[in-house]
């Protein structure tokens, strides 16, 4: 009952914040109008501890104990007034999100950065959907770069929601917050499914098996390395030579081209086709393959290599995504 | 670039952080309770801590949730053990600190430390029920702010924060702080008197006056130098040998100790005075009795005062704290001349055990003329015969206690012979009472106050003659005239003197003499500030006492603008800082080079730019470089120096060509 009315609570607050704030860019400065603050839980503990403390010199008529008394009072509402202003004047920059498959925790890139001459302590980032918090203590003059953790759950564009920033510095009595409600958002993979069926053969059938048989002949020169590459196809003896790294490539992918086809996995729903997709296409790449793949709303040529990979993965994402989000983006 | 700063490692030296500071923060506020509290409390205490210390260090686990109870209802039981109950300074400080302890053995995050950091705060507020003095209020200043970063280290604990760091962002709350708490204690509507009743007891151990007297009380008050008084007097101040300050009169004698019994109640009393009135302002410490003290004899007595027929000042209420008051007296006076019979019986009364001293009286009370003349004839004797006025009088027992000091023992202290001598009046048919209080006093002249210690505490006779009404008589004084002149130090052996160190080094008088003023000041002006100083400062400063309204907006003004100052300065340091100095040097060093030609372009680094300039104009590449490599040296490393820099800066002035 309690919880319940306390969570309906907050949800009149954050939908008055919304409603009073309006949508952000992705760059937003944390200014008074949206800068809030209330005494936390050992702040309002503090505050009657105090209150107790003055009728206990009272009742001694103890001046020395009014002193105190006085002092811890006014030593509370500076502290109030540091907290506040231990968020005023940051700016918080939206600088990036790396895609992630469902399930995992995407990594948004927050750059907060202070202005000031006074250092900020202690400041939490957090998105609204998740727990977890990043702290960060951000020298005078300078910026600190937070990524803040949202665990994603389904494929698609999740989007941040509410970013909070917030801090008790100094001395835990006052918890000051300011909420950006940003234009951000992560591109969620599917899930690679656990177990899938062997990717599909080449077109061309030639039934040569292995894959790292296939090609060896057909080498058409070096590219540089780049992470996800296969180390059976390193150049080792170039990239001694040229002091970095470089793989290798091969011609007649058109022959060796694969087709990762959604009719292919006729009995399954379209999310676990989607994830069986999914996984064929990280094993291609991580075989360094030649592959295509032939959505029912979309067709990508065979290629290799990360472009192909990436393109191929956001087309895996988005299928059925609703194209007004789409076109949003 | 950006620094990528690691998530902070709360979880892992929280424990040790919070824990470590909490104990500072408790060992700060409770040290002074250390002399106070029963020795196994503290020892309890310490014990608990490094158990707590040992879970923490050692990994062990923490006690379970019965084992602390059975020890809190243990130590609770111990503590009524040892006090005989729970109320009061003592008792309460010894359970905070014992509960404080025991909340450490299952504190595990924020919000238990957070709580024990409470109970410290307490247990410092308990110090000053036993003390508030200035050494006391001068240790609590260092003990706050200790318990301060303690508690900002408890809410944000960071291994890495230096103390420096901490100590630093605490002085940034407290400076603000302070002006603030000054603001309120002064402002701050004060409600007097005890809101629950055990108020009193913390005064049991006063030294002063009490409501009797017994030989030998008072030469024990004589050891002690404590302040009893201080008193400030407007205009000239009388002589030495007039200060003698009427505390309590003693009407009753019952073979061995005088008492005051129950007091009559007020008649109009004539009063006949001579002289000038003296008016003075009296700071009272604490004597738990219902008597004020004032100079012998008061005319006009403060507010909410009584007096009673024997001219005592007495109040409502005992007096616990140190008070403050005015007073105006005459030192030349007779009071009582209209005083009834009835009433002047009461100080006739004598138990009959002294057979000596009364067939003494009636041989005066047979031979001379008037009362004046037996009270002469008595003062004659305690001056020609050889008494003598010591601290060590020997010891008086059984029943005839005058007799045995009038004529066996001859030795004792002013209150042997204020005692003898009235009651060798009352044999002889003159009424007549004890008056005791001090004599003397010091002048401070550091800040102009009259010190009156304890040692100077007195005992003197009132006769009541015909005509003349109640007069007083100091019979030490016929005997060691020294004592009434020069004050007591003068009159007693060299070896009695209880402060003969000070004689002996008087620059160590002097030290006494500031260190005495900075109490009077204190006392008055911080201690003593309750609601009837309270009032006068608002008068002073234009406010009415009584208006709630008024004081609430004043209180509110006060504390929005103080607040708002520490505002200002806080938006001020949140504010864009201009260019650094280093950046504008540079840019002059820019613009002087875009004058010859050398424009720097958006997208260039400084040292593309400067290789640039250097590589069309060799004649300046020295110069163009050594600056451009300074530059990012002060700019990106935080290296070298800047005045140098800016000095190199102003002294570059390319030449439009090469030569």
């Amino acid at each position: 009952m309690f919880t319940a009315l306390r969570a309906r609570f907050r949800r009149r607050i954050r939908e008055w914040a919304r409603s009073r704030q309006g949508p952000d860019g992705r760059r937003v400065s944390i200014v008074q109008r949206r800068l809030y603050i209330l005494p936390t839980g050992q702040g309002l503990l503090y505050g009657v501890s105090v209150f107790v403390m003055m009728l206990a010199s009272m009742n001694y008529a103890n001046s020395m104990g009014f002193m105190l008394v006085f002092l811890l009072a006014s030593l509370g509402m500076v502290a109030m007034n540091a907290t506040h202003a231990n968020l005023l004047g940051l700016q918080i920059d939206a600088v990036s999100v790396a895609p992630v498959f469902a399930g995992e925790t995407a990594r948004f890139h927050v750059k907060v950065s202070n202005a000031g001459r006074q250092p900020r302590t202690g400041v939490t980032l957090s998105a609204e959907s998740d727990e977890r918090t990043i702290t960060n203590d951000i020298p005078a003059a300078a910026d600190s770069l937070a990524p803040v953790p949202l665990v994603t759950t389904r494929r698609g564009w999740q989007p941040i929601g509410r970013l909070s920033v917030e801090t008790t510095y100094p001395l835990a009595l006052f918890h000051a917050w300011s909420w950006a409600y940003m234009d951000w958002r992560v591109l969620v993979y599917p899930a690679p499914a656990e177990q899938a069926p062997p990717m599909p053969e080449p077109l061309g059938g030639r039934g040569l098996g292995r894959p790292n048989d296939q090609g060896e002949d057909d080498f058409s020169g070096l590219r540089n390395y780049q992470p996800g590459d296969s180390p059976r196809r390193i150049a080792w003896k170039a990239s001694a030579k040229e002091r970095e790294l470089l793989t290798k490539r091969f011609s007649g992918t058109g022959e060796e081209a694969r087709w990762f086809d959604w009719t292919q996995l006729p009995s399954l729903g379209d999310e676990a086709r989607l994830s069986i997709l999914c996984r064929w296409v990280l094993e291609a790449h991580a075989e360094d393959l030649a592959y295509g793949l032939r959505l029912p709303s979309m067709l990508i040529a065979p290629a290799a290599g990360e472009e192909q990979r990436d393109r191929c993965l956001k087309a895996l994402a988005l299928h059925g995504v609703d194209t007004a989000m789409e076109a949003a983006a | 670039m950006t620094p990528e700063l690691q998530p902070l490692d709360y979880a892992r030296r929280m424990d040790r952080q919070r824990l470590g500071w909490t104990l500072l923060a408790l060992t700060a506020m409770a040290a002074p309770h250390v002399f106070n509290i029963a020795p196994w409390i503290t020892a309890v205490a310490v014990l608990l801590a490094l158990w707590r210390v040992a879970c923490t260090w050692r990994g062990w686990a923490l006690p379970s949730r019965k084992l602390l109870m059975a020890l809190a209802i243990g130590e609770l039981v111990c503590v009524l053990l040892t006090y005989r109950t729970i109320n009061g300074p003592e008792p309460g400080a010894a359970l905070l600190l014992l509960l404080a302890t025991l909340k450490l053995m299952e504190s595990k995050g924020l919000r238990d430390y957070f709580l024990v950091m409470i109970t410290a705060y307490f247990i410092g507020l308990a110090n000053f029920l036993y003390d508030q003095t200035v050494p006391l209020a001068l240790y609590m200043i260092p003990a706050v702010w200790i318990t301060t970063v303690a508690l900002l280290n408890v809410g944000h604990p960071d291994s890495e924060r230096s103390l420096r760091v901490s100590v630093r962002a605490t002085g940034r709350l407290l400076l603000p702080a302070l002006p603030l708490a000054a603001v309120l204690f002064l402002l701050f509507p004060r409600i007097s008197g005890p809101l629950w009743g055990f108020a009193s007891q913390k005064h049991a151990g006063v030294t002063g006056l009490s409501s009797s007297m017994t030989p030998g009380d008072l030469s024990e008050l004589a050891q002690s130098d404590e302040v009893a008084f201080r008193v400030k007097f407007d205009g000239t101040p009388p002589p030495q040998s007039a200060l003698y300050w009427r505390a309590i009169v003693l009407h009753d004698y019952d073979g061995k100790t005088w008492s005051s019994g129950n007091l009559p109640w007020r008649r109009q009393l004539e009063l006949s005075t001579h002289g000038q009135a003296v008016n003075y302002q009296v700071t009272l410490e604490p004597t738990n009795l219902s008597i004020l003290y004032a100079l012998d004899l008061p005319s006009k007595i403060p507010e909410d005062t009584g007096l009673s027929a024997s001219y005592e000042i007495t109040t409502h209420t005992p007096v616990t704290e140190r008070k403050l008051y005015s007073a105006t007296s005459y030192t030349d006076y007779s009071y009582g001349a209209n005083m009834p019979n009835w009433m002047l019986r009461r100080d006739l009364q004598l138990p009959r055990d002294d057979p000596r001293a009364h067939a003494l009286a009636a041989q005066w009370q047979s031979t001379a003329q008037s009362p004046e003349q037996v009270v002469q004839d008595a003062l004659t004797m305690f001056h020609q015969e050889k008494f003598s006025y010591t601290l060590q009088p020997g010891v008086l027992s059984g029943d005839d206690r005058v007799d045995q000091f009038l004529f066996d023992t001859r030795r004792g202290f002013c209150e042997h012979y204020a005692g003898a001598f009235v009651y060798l009046m009352r044999a002889a048919g003159i009424p007549a009472h004890v008056v005791i209080g001090y004599q003397g006093g010091e002048l401070n002249p550091v800040d102009g106050y009259y010190v009156v210690r304890q040692q100077e505490a007195h005992a003197w006779a009132e006769v009541w003659l015909p005509g003349k009404g109640w007069t007083r008589v100091d019979p030490t004084g016929a005997v060691d005239p020294a004592r009434v002149e020069k004050g007591l130090e003068a009159s007693l052996p060299d070896d009695e003197v209880a402060d003969s160190f000070y004689i002996a080094h008087p620059w160590f008088g002097d030290v006494r003499n500031s260190w005495d003023a900075v109490n009077t000041g204190w006392n008055e002006w911080v201690l003593a500030y309750g609601p009837e100083l309270q009032e006068k400062f608002y008068k002073k400063v234009g406010l009415d006492y009584g208006d709630w309204l008024q004081l609430a907006l004043v209180l509110g003004l006060c504390i929005v603008l103080t607040l708002g100052f520490f505002w200002l300065y806080l938006l001020w340091e949140r504010r864009q800082p201009g260019a650094a100095p280093v950046v504008r040097d540079y840019a002059r060093f820019c613009a002087r080079l875009a004058r010859i030609g050398f424009r720097r372009h958006a997208h260039e680094g400084p040292l593309d730019y400067g290789m640039r300039v250097a590589r069309v104009r060799p004649d300046l590449e020295r110069q163009v470089l050594d600056i451009t490599d300074r530059y990012i040296e002060l700019r990106y490393l935080d290296e070298g120096d800047r005045r140098h820099f800016s000095k190199l800066v102003r002294g570059f002035e390319p030449a439009r060509s090469a030569r």
